[in-house]
C-alpha cells in the first residue's frame, strides 16, 4: 500500500501517459517522414488524376454510409426509446458480429447468383443467374447500405444511452406545452441536441469507414475499388511503380479522412442551426416511431439473414444456383477448422482476454493513481484520437516500419502493443462513460469518512461499477478478437488471430470452410455478450 | 378560462383526487397547494394532457367551454412551466424565445428583443443557457411563456431551488408579470408565503 | 495467492523449456494458407516427417510478398544467422527479388531426390526467365488452362480468336482477376503469346522491345474490345482465380480460367464445382511455370529445411500432391528415372475433369520484366 501511496503523490501516469504519448507520436511522424521523404511530387501529381474515380468514390461512400448510419440510428434510438421494454443487451450481439462474416454475408445475398436472385428465380423459374451487369451506382448504393447498416447498431447502443442522458422526455414534454408537434420536438430539439452528443461516436464511425479494409476488400469484385484496398495492394506489390504509389496513397487517405471529418462537422453544425430555426407545426402529432419500427427490423432481419445464410454455408455441400437450400450437408468445414486451428482458437481467445484486461487494468490505474483526474482524462482522450484518426492500415505499416528500423524488441511484442493500442481508445471512451454515470456522491461521501482512495476504489467503484467493467471488457475482447491486420502487415504472417486465418481462407476456393470459420469467429464474442446480458439486463455503454 | 369537473386521479386503487371540481376566469391567479404527495404536480400534468403510467384518471377539462380531454397536449392551448423547466442548451436565450414563439414571422426577433429590455434582462439576449443563474434560468423561462401567450398557464413550484434573495426577486418578477398576462393561471406551491392571494386558494 | 503466483510462473518456464527442447527441429515454412487441400497437404507432410524428429510448421501467409519484407529486412538489419524463417514456397518476381538481394542459401539442388528432375528440362531451370542457379528447388508446376461449363458450352474456344468469338456472342460469362493479380497477369501474357509472331521477343528483356512496344499495344486494344462483353461490362473484376470457383459452380460465368491442369477434379470431388465442369487449354501453347521450394539464407537449420525439401520431392511425396483426391498439383520428377512401381503410383485415377497431359505444347513463362510492363498499362489503361 505505501508504494502506491507513493505513486500518487508522484507523477506516475502523466510519465506513463507521456511514454504511450511519444510511441504513438513517433509511430505518426515516422510514417510522415517516410511518406514526405519519399514522396515524388510529379509523380503523385499523374497518379492523383489516375486515382480521381477512386478516391471520390472512397470519399463520398464514406461519407453518405456515415449521415445514413446516423439518421436510420436517431430514427431507432427514438423508437427504442419510447419502447417500454426493451433489452439493449440485444443490440451488443449485433455489434459483436464480425465484419468478416458481414461482408461475406451481404455478397452471399446481393451478388448475381445470391440469395436474393435464388428467392427471385423461385418464381422467375430461371436456373441460370441474370448477366451481372452492376454499375459504380447501384454497387455503390449496396457498399453504402451495407456499411451504414454494419454501424448502425453501435450507434444505436451509445445513442439509446444518450436519449437517457439529455432526457429526452423531458424535452419532448417541454416542446408540447410550448404548442409545438411531436415531429417539431424531435427534430427541432431532440435530435440537434442528441446529434450533439454523438460527435464522438461519430468520429469513431468515420474513421471505421476511411481505416476498414474488409468491407473494401471482401465486397471487392461486386463493388469499387477503394483506397484500402490499394494500399494493402501496393503495399504486397514488388512491382515498383505500385510501391511508389502506396505514399501517395497514404496522403490522400489521410487526408481525405480529414476532409470528412471536416466536412460532416461543418454540415452538422448547419443542419443544428437550420432545424432549431424551424418549426414543424402542420405535421400533426407524427413521431416517426414507426419509421424508426422499419428501419430496426430491417436491420435485425439483415443480420439474421446473414448468420442464417453464413451457418448454412459453413454446412452446405455442393449448394448451387438456383436451389435455395443445400441439398446435402457435411460437417467437413468444422471439422477442418477444429482439427487445424483449436489450439489458434484457444490462444487468440486467451490472447485477446490477455490484453483487454491489461487494457482495462491500465486505464483504471492511470485514473486512480493520479491526482488530477481531469487532465488524465484529456490526455487519454488526445491518446485516443490519434489512434483512431490515422487510419488503422497506414497505422500499421507505419509500426512495422518501425520495427524494422529500431529492432528493439521481438516482433510478438510489436504485435501485441499494435493489438493494445486499438483497444486504449475504446476502453477510455467507455470508461470515462461509467465514471461519469457513477454519482459523485458516493465517492464524496466515503471521502468524508477518511476512507483512503484504494479502499473506495475497491469497496464502492468496483462493486458498483462491476457490471460496466464486465462490459467493457466484452466489447474491447471483442474488438480485438476481430483484429487480423496486425497479423498481415506487422507480424507478416508470423503471428496472427483466429480472425487472420479465416480471411485467408476466404482468398482460398473453400467457402464452406471459410464461412465454418467465422461462425467459430462469432462464437466467443457472442458467448461473453450473453453472459453479460444475463448479469445485466439494461446495458448502458 | 379553465373549468375542471369532477376530477378522480387513482394511483393504483389509492385515490389521490376525489371528485374536485374548480374554474379558474381569464386574468385570474390561483394557487394550488397541499402536502407534498397529494398529486398536485400529477393535477397539473392531467390538465395538460401528459399523463403518467400507473395512474388512472377521470374527469372533465375544458378550456373556454370545451372539452379538451381527446386532444394531445400541444393542441389544448394549455401551457405549463415544470419544476425543473428546460431551456433548450442546443440555443441561446433568444433563439429559445423565439423557437417559444407561435408562428414564425418576420418581426419575431424585435418582438423578443423589446420583451427581453422591457423586463430588463436584455443583457441575457444571446447568452449560452448553461451560462445562466439559477434566478435569471428561472425568469427566462417565464419569459418564454409571456412571448407564447397563452390562454392557460400551470406553473410547478416555480421557487423551490433558489436561495431566499433569488427567490423574493424572481417572485415579484413572476406575479407581476403574470397578472400582467390576462390568462387563467394555477401556481402550484407547498409553501404558504409563495402564495399571491389569499382568497384563491384551492387545497388538496 | 503467492503460491498460486509461483506455480503459474514455474508452469509457465516449465512449458518454454520443454517447448524448445522438444521441437528442436522446428521449420518454419512459409507458403500461401487459402487452400484447404493444400494445407492439409501439408500437414500430412509434417505429420510423416515427424518420424525424422522434424516438426514442419506451416506458417500459413496470405502473400509471399510478406516473407520478402521480412527477409529484406533481417538482411538490413544484420539479422544473418537466427533467421526465423526456414523455408519458403516462392516463384516469379517474389524469387528475382529474392536473387538480385541474395537472400536465399543454396544451391540446395545437391539433396539427394534431385536425382529424379531432369536437370535439362529448361522450363524447370528458369524461373519467370530468370535462372534459378540452383537457388530453388523445383515443387510443382503449372500450366495455363480454362475451366468451363460443358452444358453451357459445346465446343469450348482453344484459339484467341474462338476466346473473342465466345465472349462477343455471350456477354457477361467470362472474367479474369483483376491485375496486379499474379493469375490476371499470366493471362494476359498468354493473349501475348497468341498475339506476337515472333515469340523469341518474349524471352528477352522487355527494353528489347521498341517503345512504343507494338505488342503490349495490340493487347491493350484486344482488351477494349472484350471488355464491355466481360462479366459487369469489365468495370469490375474478381480478386483472384478462387473468386471465380463459386461463381463458374453458379454459372454467373461459364468460362474461367486456372493455373492448375486439376483445379477443375479437386474442385468437382470437393463439391465446389458442377459435374459437368471440364478443362481446355490454348491450342497453340499454354504458358506453364514451376513453383518452387527455397531456403532463407539466414535460416538456422539449414540441413534440416534441406530433409524437408528432400521429402517433398520425393516420389511418395509427389504422388500425393499430383493425386486429384490430394492436392492435384501435376509433379516435377521425370517418370523416366524412376523404376516401375515408382512409376504406377503416378498412374493413379484417370478423370474426365483434367486436361489431357501433353496434349498442349508447354510455353515458357515471358520474362519476368513483361510482367510489371503489361501490369502498368494496364492500370493506367484500365483502372
Amino acid at each position: 500500500m505505501n508504494g502506491l501511496r507513493h505513486l500518487i503523490k508522484s507523477n506516475f501516469s502523466y510519465w506513463i501517459l507521456l511514454v504511450l504519448f511519444g510511441v504513438i507520436a513517433l509511430v505518426i511522424g515516422n510514417i510522415c517522414y517516410q511518406v514526405i521523404s519519399k514522396l515524388d511530387t510529379n509523380f503523385f501529381l499523374i497518379h492523383f488524376n489516375d486515382l480521381l474515380t477512386s478516391i471520390s468514390i472512397t470519399f463520398f461512400n464514406n461519407i453518405i454510409a456515415t449521415i445514413l448510419a446516423v439518421i436510420i440510428a436517431f430514427l431507432i434510438t427514438n423508437y427504442l426509446y419510447n419502447k417500454k421494454s426493451f433489452k439493449s443487451s440485444f443490440l451488443i450481439i449485433l455489434i459483436s458480429f464480425p465484419h468478416i462474416s458481414y461482408c461475406i454475408g451481404i455478397i452471399y445475398l446481393f451478388a448475381t447468383s445470391g440469395f436474393f436472385a435464388r428467392l427471385f428465380a423461385l418464381f422467375y423459374g430461371n436456373d441460370i443467374p441474370f448477366i451481372s451487369e452492376r454499375g459504380d451506382a447501384s454497387s455503390s448504393l449496396i457498399y453504402i447500405i451495407s456499411l451504414a447498416l454494419r454501424e448502425v447498431p453501435f450507434l444505436v447502443l451509445i445513442g439509446l444511452s444518450v436519449l437517457k442522458k439529455i432526457n429526452a422526455l423531458q424535452i419532448q414534454k417541454q416542446v408540447l406545452v410550448l404548442g409545438h408537434s411531436n415531429l417539431s420536438a424531435l427534430l427541432c430539439c431532440i435530435f440537434p441536441i442528441w446529434l450533439k452528443s454523438m460527435t464522438l461516436p461519430i468520429l469513431i464511425i468515420v474513421t471505421f469507414c476511411f481505416s476498414n479494409y474488409e468491407f473494401s476488400s471482401i465486397l471487392g469484385p461486386q463493388f469499387p475499388h477503394m483506397i484500402n484496398v490499394k494500399i494493402i495492394d501496393s503495399w504486397y506489390s514488388t512491382n515498383f511503380n505500385l510501391a511508389r504509389q502506396m505514399n501517395s496513397l497514404i496522403i490522400i487517405t489521410i487526408l481525405s479522412s480529414i476532409l470528412a471529418l471536416i466536412t460532416l462537422y461543418t454540415l452538422m453544425q448547419i443542419l443544428i442551426g437550420y432545424l432549431k430555426n424551424q418549426k414543424f407545426l402542420g405535421f400533426g402529432n407524427y413521431n416517426l416511431f414507426s419509421l424508426g419500427k422499419i428501419f430496426y427490423f430491417i436491420v435485425i432481419a439483415l443480420f439474421m439473414i446473414i448468420l442464417f445464410v453464413t451457418s448454412l454455408l459453413s454446412i452446405s455441400e455442393s449448394w448451387f444456383f438456383p436451389t435455395i437450400m443445400p441439398s446435402s450437408f457435411s460437417l467437413r468445414g468444422f471439422d477442418y477448422m477444429v482439427s487445424n486451428y483449436l489450439w489458434l482458437f484457444f490462444s487468440s481467445i486467451f490472447i485477446s482476454s490477455i490484453i483487454s484486461i491489461l487494457c482495462l487494468l491500465f486505464v483504471v490505474i492511470l485514473i486512480e493513481t493520479s491526482k488530477d483526474t481531469k487532465n488524465i482524462y484529456k490526455f487519454l482522450f488526445v491518446i485516443s484520437l490519434m489512434i483512431l484518426v490515422i487510419p488503422q492500415n497506414i497505422m500499421l505499416i507505419s509500426i512495422a516500419n518501425l520495427m524494422e528500423q529500431l529492432t528493439l524488441f521481438s516482433v510478438s511484442l510489436w504485435f501485441y502493443f499494435s493489438l493494445f493500442i486499438y483497444i486504449v481508445p475504446y476502453t477510455y471512451f467507455m470508461l470515462k462513460q461509467s465514471y461519469d454515470d457513477l454519482n459523485p456522491q458516493y465517492i464524496h461521501s466515503s471521502d468524508i469518512l477518511g476512507i483512503t482512495r484504494f479502499k473506495s476504489f475497491f469497496l464502492i467503484k468496483l462493486p458498483m461499477m462491476f457490471n460496466d467493467f464486465l462490459l467493457i471488457f466484452g466489447v474491447s475482447f471483442s474488438v480485438c478478437f476481430y483484429q487480423f491486420l496486425q497479423g498481415i502487415i506487422v507480424t507478416k504472417g508470423e503471428r496472427g488471430l483466429f480472425n487472420n486465418e479465416v480471411f485467408i481462407l476466404f482468398s482460398g476456393e473453400s467457402i464452406q470452410t471459410a464461412s465454418a470459420g467465422s461462425m467459430m469467429n462469432f462464437l466467443p464474442a457472442a458467448l461473453i455478450f450473453m453472459i453479460i446480458s444475463l448479469r445485466y439486463r439494461y446495458v448502458r455503454v | 378560462m379553465l373549468e375542471c369537473k369532477n376530477l378522480n386521479i387513482y394511483k393504483e386503487d389509492i385515490i389521490l383526487i376525489e371528485n374536485k371540481s374548480f374554474i379558474i376566469q381569464k386574468s385570474e391567479i390561483y394557487t394550488l397547494t397541499g402536502m407534498s404527495g397529494a398529486g398536485k404536480s400529477t393535477l397539473l400534468k392531467y390538465i395538460c394532457g401528459i399523463e403518467q403510467k400507473s395512474f388512472t384518471y377521470k374527469g372533465e377539462i375544458l378550456i373556454n367551454q370545451q372539452s379538451v380531454n381527446h386532444l394531445p397536449t400541444n393542441q389544448r392551448g394549455v401551457r405549463m412551466i415544470f419544476q425543473n423547466d428546460l431551456l433548450f442548451p442546443h440555443m441561446n436565450v433568444i433563439e429559445n424565445l423565439l423557437f417559444a414563439m407561435p408562428l414564425k414571422e418576420k418581426n419575431n426577433k424585435e418582438e423578443a428583443l423589446t420583451l427581453l429590455s422591457q423586463l430588463q434582462l436584455d443583457h441575457l439576449s444571446y447568452k449560452n443557457i448553461n451560462t445562466l443563474s439559477g434566478g435569471e434560468y428561472s425568469r427566462i423561462c417565464l419569459v418564454r411563456m409571456i412571448i407564447n401567450k397563452p390562454n392557460v398557464l400551470l406553473v410547478d413550484e416555480p421557487f423551490n431551488n433558489l436561495d431566499k434573495k433569488t427567490k423574493n426577486i424572481t417572485k415579484d418578477f413572476f406575479y407581476k408579470n403574470i397578472s400582467e398576462m390576462n390568462c387563467a393561471t394555477l401556481i402550484v406551491s407547498h409553501n404558504l408565503e409563495d402564495i399571491y392571494s389569499n382568497d384563491k386558494i384551492i387545497k388538496l | 495467492m503467492n503460491i498460486l503466483i509461483k506455480l503459474f510462473i514455474n508452469v509457465f518456464f516449465i512449458y518454454f523449456i520443454v517447448h524448445q527442447n522438444l521441437y528442436s527441429k522446428k521449420i518454419n515454412f512459409h507458403a500461401w494458407g487459402g487452400s484447404v487441400v493444400i494445407n492439409n497437404f501439408i500437414s500430412q507432410a509434417s505429420q510423416n516427417l515427424k518420424k525424422n524428429n522434424i516438426d514442419l510448421h506451416h506458417t500459413k501467409i496470405t502473400d509471399i510478398a510478406e516473407t520478402v519484407k521480412i527477409l529484406l529486412s533481417d538482411k538490413k538489419n544484420n539479422n544473418l544467422k537466427n533467421g526465423k524463417i526456414d523455408l519458403i514456397w516462392v516463384n516469379g518476381e517474389n524469387f528475382q527479388r529474392l536473387k538480385k538481394n541474395q537472400l536465399l542459401f543454396g544451391p540446395v539442388d545437391q539433396i539427394k531426390n534431385y536425382t529424379y528432375i531432369n536437370r535439362r528440362d529448361a522450363s524447370l531451370h528458369s524461373d519467370f526467365g530468370e535462372p534459378v542457379e540452383g537457388l530453388e528447388v523445383p515443387w510443382g508446376r503449372a500450366q495455363f488452362v480454362l475451366i468451363y461449363d460443358s452444358q453451357m458450352i459445346d465446343k469450348p474456344p482453344q484459339t484467341i480468336s474462338q476466346l473473342k468469338h465466345f465472349i462477343i456472342n455471350n456477354p457477361g460469362r467470362f472474367t479474369y482477376p483483376q491485375i496486379p493479380n499474379f493469375h490476371g497477369t499470366t493471362f494476359l501474357k498468354q493473349l501475348l503469346y497468341e498475339m506476337v509472331e515472333d515469340k523469341a521477343i518474349l524471352q528477352q528483356h522487355f527494353s528489347s522491345c521498341l517503345s512504343p512496344c507494338k505488342p503490349i499495344a495490340k493487347l491493350m486494344l484486344f482488351l477494349q474490345e472484350i471488355h464491355p462483353f466481360l462479366w459487369n461490362k469489365g468495370k469490375r473484376f474478381p480478386k483472384s482465380i478462387s473468386e471465380t470457383i463459386p461463381m463458374l459452380s453458379n454459372r454467373e460465368i461459364w468460362l474461367t480460367i486456372n493455373f492448375n491442369p486439376n483445379a477443375a477434379a479437386t474442385n468437382v470431388k470437393n463439391g465446389n464445382l458442377r459435374d459437368v465442369t471440364r478443362t481446355t487449354s490454348f491450342m497453340n501453347g499454354a504458358i506453364g511455370n514451376t513453383h518452387y521450394l527455397a531456403i532463407p539464407f539466414n535460416s538456422s537449420k539449414k540441413s534440416a529445411s534441406l530433409q524437408v525439401i528432400n521429402y517433398l520431392i520425393s516420389p511418395q511425396s509427389q504422388a500425393d500432391k499430383a493425386n486429384i483426391e490430394i492436392w492435384g498439383d501435376p509433379t516435377v520428377l521425370d517418370l523416366n528415372k524412376m523404376s516401375a512401381e515408382q512409376q504406377n503410383m503416378f498412374l493413379g485415377k484417370q478423370s474426365i475433369h483434367v486436361l489431357p497431359s501433353n496434349k498442349f505444347p508447354y510455353l515458357l513463362e515471358p520474362h519476368h520484366s513483361w510482367t510489371e510492363a503489361i501490369e502498368n498499362e494496364w492500370l493506367k489503361t484500365f483502372n
